[in-house]
């Protein structure tokens, strides 16, 4: 929408506000086209990547050694991503009997981040708004009741750097007691430094207020490993083959973090480097904390774990497992958790039988069943934990605790039984090889962040994108059951073989979830009321509960029978279903619950070749997935305070009834409805890469290898109808619950890659 | 090589035992460590305080903006001014709001996050061992209960019947629990108990390093209140006058500018205050920016509130209409307390120019006008660390409570004019004129209230316990008054938040709300 559209806008939300309009006609027209927000701040931007090896050795020691530089910038001005690594893996036979081997990587990353609530800004920034006032200095902020800072000032002046250090190693070691069973131990550290620099400056609207505001913090994060196992290999007259597995393994986190910052500088100069020229105030910006604070989070995970697998004739093959997993971040008693697995197979086509069959490469079939656990969550959350609030008496700050979390005496692994029943087959010589399964997966005990009432008392604060949001305060707890069920196929065939090559490879799956139960007999659980995910029983986990939209109120209905919970109840205004029929719009009667998780997934690979030349193609599809599109949410209101989506075009005025588009109407509180829910089916161009390798006898000739050249494209193209900027985006991706609500997350980027590769 | 296996299994070995799956806490104290020591019981009590400031910056707490935009804008003397940016709070604002509202259910939420505090305080403070100083732990439960009858009060009169939740929920299963609502009464006869056992227990005055905690003098304040509200006239005049006649040592001072200036917090008229505190972690008054206009040098103002503009007629104005009336126009000229309670221009610290912003430029000296009653005159350049306190109950509002019980049940006799006109001359005013009716005098009461305690956190309260002469709510007549059409009876309570009824299906929403 341009400039004088938005303004034009902005009148009609005053006027049915029953306020005066703000622009004349002749001030509309001298608005004209206006800002384009996303043309000032996404750029086409530049990615290098340089690898260099050596690998060297005798007989007896092996060296790999290697470098790399990998530069990106961000499609958003003045954000970019910087990487050094190296690489040295040993491997050295020290007797027939003991083999050491070493693997060590180190990588120094530095990036500058652009801030999160940039994105939304752009957006939400009116085309009304200059991005620059006549003397040249930067517009503060949106000029209307939407108060963003000018996003391009943003990504200019701010400073939010992240630099990364990390350092992971392994030794091993392995000797050979007998023939046939061998010893190994491993041990590994991986060691993380983290330091975040962050300033913002007084001429930015965020910091305009604050002289500035500093912010610096550093993580430092060890995890080591160590595992241990013992090999036993036997193979009996060429009819029995077994293998026998035992070990032990353990693993230990810990995290360590602080983070200062004050704010109230004199002048900008110093950006982040001089903390004791500022105050530490309460004052904070969006993402900022000024107060110190510091954590420290440790947690450990031992497993004991035992395998056997037989073999007999390569036809008939059977695996046991069975491991004990205890990890510290559960409740003292029920740390450990017992998973077995086990599987067999008949190799079809070793059988006599079938070995005559023409053009039969391979027939396996398999079948397994088995329990796996699941740990990922977050540490010591079986404790009710307190938490410090602070007070002040007498101009004297004093110490509060409380607790703000519920213990959980029994906390535990969530677990899955999963049965898989598979066929492998190869034809023509293994020129088509495919592989099926279907499977049945149930997860019990399910480690669910759970919302209580708010009547239970905890404290719930969290600031999302740089606003504030207020979900019920939460607890991880096993609760409930959910169930997946699905069914994959790949196939992968050479199509042509000989000068010219080409091979296809397909992989389809589909997947079925289903809530079974969720704890105590509830049937459902809403964990924000500002998003439309829910969990249900019976429904997929995290599907939408919203409204449904029904045009707009026609005109001659009164306000009170107007089929509507929002606040604009005058023709014009949004309608929705009145699904009970009870005449007016509540949230227990008329909210419908829609699925979202796609019907299929699908990737297709064509590699094609031929002389030096070679080509391969990946397409990746999603089909009847749905999102959520929160930024069209708020596009879409025709308040006039932001800007707003090309769509209000078409809305409703005296003079236009013939619409579904709502009119423009200030002051409206945003109502969830299915309006917002879109259909994400996508196809996208993932990959494309081209390649020339030069002739042999033309390169060793200049003592190299191999010379290969290259293009590549990513996500160059895609066809979808999402309106939102990625139909594959998530921004509450961790959360089971709230997938599926797009909210302006960073998209994937499109890139266009050129490559040259030189072996010597 | 012999000797290389056993460093390997050595090696092993060694580490064996090193993955601990214990977990012992670093850097927080797990609740079961907690509420031994006399010490801890002080620190559990303190953090029942917090919610008077919660000092978390990012967030609006109840006497820290959030009774503003939560509650007051929806009223006839404050408006969002254009640095509110909420849709949420500007949707509230014109009384458009529903069940959804984040405001309204923030105001719930951390509500019962205060009563959780004084819950566990109350439960486990007995079962401390003191040694000699059971006094000490008297006194810390009393100022549990206070605090809680407080939370109590302001559920109440905001939601009505509210689930009723006395005791620490400490198990998952007693915090998934789905309390039903108890009645209005059973509220009430909760809060008036534990603020009859409160004042039984208290100080009579605290001061120095205690200043700001809860006395018996505010128990006795707070219950007054009260029983005003649940129009119990007979024991709002008792408590009053227990009030003023006991020994606390309450005044009012004669400036009324000292009752907000942070130099004077704590003086003779404070009775209980949220405590605020400059540059000490978030504890700042954030209200004090919020009502500064934007755009001065030196000062930084986010001009998000503002007073209600509305018409009324006016022959000296153009097209005789004064289109600027507000709240600021109803003190008389005498009245030293509007020029206490707002400012019309700025005077910036960095140049020394005066900023004011006209209402119609056509009208010169009709200035907007700013609430003034948080501004730190210390932290100017940073107002959002004001450490101007926020008055919760006050001597001037007993001696209020006190005329306007004995008016509703004795009529305007001369203890009702005596006190009334305590606060009229400490403002400057004449004494209320003599020989009014019982109805009259009201509505002089009403006014004095008003403009008393204006962007105190008061004025809602007020407007949906105030009933007119004919016994009806004043609500929707003030509203409708300054154009505030959106206005219905469901208004008088607000809704249960939907993100609780969705976790608790035994809530019942209110009348009118959907």
């Amino acid at each position: 929408m341009n400039a004088k559209e938005w303004g034009a806008l902005r009148n009609d939300a005053l006027i049915n506000s029953n306020k005066s309009p703000q622009y004349t006609a002749a001030q509309l027209d001298s608005l004209g086209e206006g800002t384009d927000w996303q043309k000032a701040a996404f750029r086409q931007a530049a990615i290098q990547n340089h690898n260099l090896s050596v690998l060297t050795g005798n007989d007896k020691t092996r060296v790999a050694i290697s470098g790399n530089y990998f530069k990106q910038d961000g499609v958003l001005i003045n954000s970019d991503f910087e990487r050094y690594s190296g690489r040295l893996n040993l491997d050295h036979e020290y007797s027939n009997r003991l083999r050491i081997g070493s693997y060590i990587t180190a990588s120094q990353i530095s990036s500058n981040v652009a801030p999160q609530a940039v994105v939304p800004a752009l957006l939400l920034m009116s085309p009304a708004v200059p991005i620059y006032n006549p003397d040249g200095s930067f517009v503060l902020r949106n000029l209307f009741e939407g108060v963003y800072g000018n996003p391009i000032n943003t990504l200019k002046n701010q400073i939010n750097e992240t630099k990364t250090g990390r350092f992971l190693g392994n030794v091993s070691a392995e000797y050979k007691i007998i023939e046939g069973l061998t010893f190994k131990v491993l041990a590994g550290a991986d060691v993380l430094n983290n330091k975040q620099n962050r300033y913002l400056p007084s001429t930015v609207y965020e910091g305009s207020g604050l002289g500035g505001l500093a912010q610096v913090g550093s993580i430092f994060s060890t995890n080591w490993l160590n595992e241990n196992t013992i090999n036993y290999t036997r193979r009996i007259k060429n009819v029995h083959n077994l293998n026998v597995l035992a070990g032990f393994t353990q693993q230990e986190s810990v995290t360590k973090g602080s983070v200062s910052g004050s704010s109230g500088y004199a002048t900008d100069a110093f950006d982040y480097n001089n903390q004791q020229a500022g105050n530490v105030t309460s004052i904070n910006a969006s993402g900022f904390a000024p107060s110190p604070s510091s954590f420290a989070s440790r947690w450990a995970l031992r497993s004991f774990l035992g395998r056997v697998n037989y073999g007999y004739r390569d036809k008939y093959l059977l695996t046991v497992s069975l491991r004990a997993d205890g990890s510290s971040k559960f409740a003292p008693g029920h740390k450990w958790g017992y998973f077995p697995s086990a599987a067999v197979a008949w190799n079809a086509s070793n059988e006599d039988f079938l070995s005559q069959v023409k053009n039969l490469g391979h027939l396996k079939f398999r079948l397994s069943a088995g329990l796996i656990g699941n740990q990922q969550i977050p540490s010591y959350q079986s404790f009710s934990q307190l938490s410090y609030f602070r007070y002040n008496f007498g101009n004297n700050t004093v110490s509060g605790f409380a607790p703000n979390s519920i213990a959980n005496p029994n906390l535990t692994w969530e677990k899955t039984a999963q049965y898989d029943l598979g066929a492998d087959l190869g034809l023509l010589k293994d020129r088509v090889v495919i592989a099926a399964d279907i499977y049945y997966k149930k997860t019990t005990d399910l480690l669910l962040n759970v919302p209580l009432p708010s009547t239970s008392g905890l404290w719930n604060i969290v600031v999302v994108n740089g606003s504030l949001s207020t979900p019920n305060p939460q607890v991880y707890q096993n609760y409930g059951a959910v169930e997946n069920k699905g069914f994959e196929l790949a196939v992968a065939t050479k199509n042509l073989v000989g000068k010219f090559q080409w091979s296809t490879s397909l992989v389809y799956a589909v997947n079925r979830n289903k809530v079974l139960s969720l704890g105590d007999g509830i049937d459902q659980i809403i964990p924000n009321s500002a998003l439309p995910s829910i969990a249900a029983v019976g429904k997929p986990i995290g599907s939408f509960i919203v409204y449904e939209t029904d045009g707009v109120i026609p005109v001659g209905t009164s306000p009170d029978k107007a089929l509507t919970p929002a606040a604009n109840k005058n023709p014009g205004g949004q309608q929705y279903k009145d699904i009970n029929g009870d005449g007016k719009i509540t949230q227990a009667g008329d909210r419908v619950i829609i699925a979202n998780q796609p019907k299929f997934i699908a990737g297709l690979t064509n590699t094609f070749s031929y002389r030096n030349f070679d080509l391969s193609i990946f397409l990746q599809t999603s089909y009847g997935n749905k999102l959520y599109n929160q930024n069209r949410a708020t596009l879409e209101l025709g308040t006039g305070y932001t800007g707003a989506s090309t769509t209000l075009l078409n809305r409703w005025t005296p003079t236009n009834t013939n619409t579904d588009v709502h009119s423009a109407y200030q002051d409206p509180a945003a109502t969830i409805s299915d309006r917002f829910i879109e259909d994400a089916s996508y196809i996208r161009l993932k990959n494309l890469t081209f390649g020339y390798t030069f002739p042999e006898h033309l390169v060793n000739k200049a003592k190299v290898k191999n010379i290969r050249v290259y293009i590549s494209l990513q996500n160059y193209l895609t066809l979808t109808k999402y309106t939102g900027y990625d139909p594959e985006v998530s921004s509450n991706g961790q959360s089971a619950i709230d997938q599926g609500v797009d909210n302006g997350a960073y998209p994937n980027s499109k890139t266009f890659l050129g490559g040259l590769s030189f072996s010597f | 090589m012999k000797k290389s296996i056993y460093i390997l299994i050595g090696l092993a070995v060694s580490i064996f035992s090193c993955a601990k799956l214990e977990e012992e806490p670093e850097s927080f104290m797990a609740a079961s460590d907690f509420y031994r020591t006399p010490s801890d019981a002080v620190t559990a009590v303190n953090s029942i305080y917090f919610l008077l400031n919660a000092g978390s910056n990012a967030v609006q707490t109840p006497y820290n903006t959030l009774f503003n935009t939560g509650m007051n804008f929806m009223g006839d003397d404050e408006n969002p001014g254009p640095g509110a940016t909420n849709p949420d709070v500007r949707s509230q604002s014109v009384l458009g709001h529903a069940s959804t509202g984040l405001r309204v259910l923030q105001i719930w939420q951390q509500h019962y996050s205060g009563i959780k505090k004084a819950n566990i305080a109350i439960e486990k403070i007995p079962g401390i061992d003191f040694g000699a100083n059971t006094k000490l732990r008297e006194r810390l439960i009393g100022e549990a209960k206070f605090l809680r009858a407080l939370y109590y009060f302001n559920l109440v009169r905001l939601y009505g019947g509210v689930p009723l939740i006395l005791k620490d929920l400490a198990t998952l299963e007693e915090a998934h629990s789905q309390p039903r609502r108890n009645s209005v009464q059973e509220v009430y006869a909760q809060i008036e108990k534990d603020l009859i056992e409160a004042a039984t227990v208290l100080d009579p005055i605290v001061g120095g390093a205690d200043a700001g905690r809860a006395t018996a003098g505010a128990a006795k304040a707070l219950l007054a209140k009260v029983y005003l509200t649940q129009r119990k006239w007979e024991n709002a005049i008792l408590k009053a006058n227990e009030v003023i006649t006991g020994p606390y040592g309450y005044n009012l001072v004669q400036n009324y500018a000292e009752v907000f200036l942070p130099i004077y917090k704590n003086g003779p008229e404070h009775i209980f205050s949220a405590q605020f505190k400059s540059v000490s972690q978030g504890q700042g008054n954030n209200q004090a920016p919020r009502s500064v206009l934007t755009g001065v040098p030196g000062i930084v103002g986010s001009y998000a509130d503002q007073v209600v503009f509305y018409s009324v007629p006016d022959a000296t104005k153009p097209g005789g209409v004064d289109k600027f009336f507000s709240v600021y126009k109803l003190y008389s000229k005498k009245d030293k307390r509007r020029d206490v309670t707002f400012v019309t221009k700025f005077k910036s610290p960095t140049n020394g120019n005066w900023y004011a912003r006209l209402n119609d430029p056509a009208i010169p000296g009709d200035s907007v006008p700013f609430f003034n009653k948080y501004w730190d005159p210390a932290t100017v350049s940073n107002l959002a660390e004001s450490g101007a306190n926020v008055p919760i109950i006050r001597f001037s509002e007993v001696l209020l409570i006190l005329a306007e019980a004995e008016n509703e049940l004795n009529g305007p006799t001369g203890i009702a004019y005596t006190n009334i006109n305590k606060v009229r001359r400490r403002a400057g005013l004449d004494d209320l004129t003599e020989g009014l009716s019982q109805h009259q005098f009201r509505d002089s009461l009403y006014l004095e209230r008003r403009l008393e305690f204006v962007f105190e956190y008061q004025r809602w309260f007020d407007l949906i316990r105030q009933r007119d002469a004919a016994g009806q709510g004043i609500l929707e007549s003030s509203l409708r008054k300054v154009g505030k059409n959106n206005v219905a009876p469901k208004h008088y309570l607000f809704p249960i938040p939907q993100q609780e009824i969705d976790l608790n299906p035994n809530l019942e929403q209110n009348p009118g709300w959907l």
